[in-house]
């Protein structure tokens, strides 16, 4: 009986815990856009470590970092990758600040360390519960392959490559027009009402 | 197996935390009133003056009208040319990730970026 009592008080302080931590963690929303803790983010990454399996893990890129290869690499990811990852893969982008979890930093050790075989999983088969889709089946294992050797490339990304990069970026018409009216300015075109006035993008 | 499933269940149970938030890119279009070692200061035709830090990251380039788009330096930017700056939010101020200048055409003849 007194061990019931026990039980059933400890299940009560255990179940007001939750809901006080609920209470705390919902009182002002769950939104995307905020970032995750470390604890979040080693068990996130030990998750994901965990679901790639050993053999994949072990694989060996069958490619070299020629310059084609690479150049191939970099238009594909400006193509694909970049408006998640930014075209030096730092997830600086507008899209990439507004996931939860945040596309990584590539560029990094946490990325870096991961073996040839684990980065062309991710690639292949993506990320469960984040933003990075499974690329797989959409070409050949090639292309993926090549992401491996620009992943590996990004910590020594050049600004003649990432200006070549911007021109692949895909682009709307307002990301057009605005690209187009800072060329004119440039150019020596009147410049808009606002001036310096920093304008949201 | 199992436990690669329970770290997987708590890991993704986990991710519902919240901290906080980032802010948006900003724009800065306008002339170089003044420029250091660390930051560039924008003056538009409204006459307001804007200062951006430039970072170890910021990524420089010389626009040669029309259509023309070199690498540069920071230590290529000078006072007079126009300026658009694409740089983010920290805090109080705000930090450059890309700088696009110009030269004026009246000085354009010789000056070339340092390389």
């Amino acid at each position: 009986m007194k061990v019931s009592i026990l039980l059933l008080g400890g299940a009560v302080v255990v179940l007001g815990l939750g809901a006080a931590a609920a209470a705390t963690f919902l009182h002002d929303g769950v939104s995307a856009s905020a970032t995750p803790t470390k604890l979040e983010a080693f068990l996130a990454r030990n998750a994901r470590h965990l679901a790639t399996p050993s053999s994949a893990r072990a694989m060996v890129n069958p490619l070299q970092p020629t310059p084609e290869n690479l150049r191939d690499a970099r238009l594909h990811f400006a193509d694909h990758c970049a408006v998640c990852h930014g075209n030096d893969g730092s997830g600086e982008t507008m899209m990439g600040r507004g996931m939860y979890p945040k596309p990584p930093d590539m560029r990094t050790a946490e990325t870096q360390k991961l073996s040839d075989g684990e980065l062309f999983w991710i690639v292949e088969n993506g990320v469960r519960f984040t933003g990075m889709p499974a690329f797989g089946g959409h070409g050949s294992a090639d292309d993926s392959w090549k992401l491996v050797l620009f992943i590996r490339h990004l910590p020594q990304l050049g600004a003649e490559e990432r200006m070549e990069m911007q021109r692949y970026n895909p682009k709307g018409p307002d990301d057009r027009k605005e690209e187009q009216d800072e060329d004119d300015f440039l150019n020596g075109a009147a410049p808009t009402p606002n001036g310096s006035t920093p304008s949201k993008h | 197996m199992g436990i690669r499933s329970t770290l997987l269940g708590v890991a993704l149970l986990l991710l519902g935390a919240s901290a906080f938030a980032h802010g948006d890119k900003v724009h800065v279009r306008g002339t170089i009133t003044n420029v250091t070692d660390t930051s560039v200061t924008v003056k538009g035709p409204d006459g307001k003056a804007v200062e951006v830090k430039l970072g170890k990251a910021t990524v420089y380039t010389l626009h040669v009208p029309p259509a023309t788009d070199q690498p540069a330096k920071a230590s290529d930017l000078a006072v007079g040319d126009n300026v658009v700056i694409h740089a983010t939010p920290e805090g109080n101020t705000l930090e450059a990730d890309d700088v696009k200048f110009s030269v004026p055409a009246k000085s354009a003849p010789g000056k070339v970026p340092n390389s």
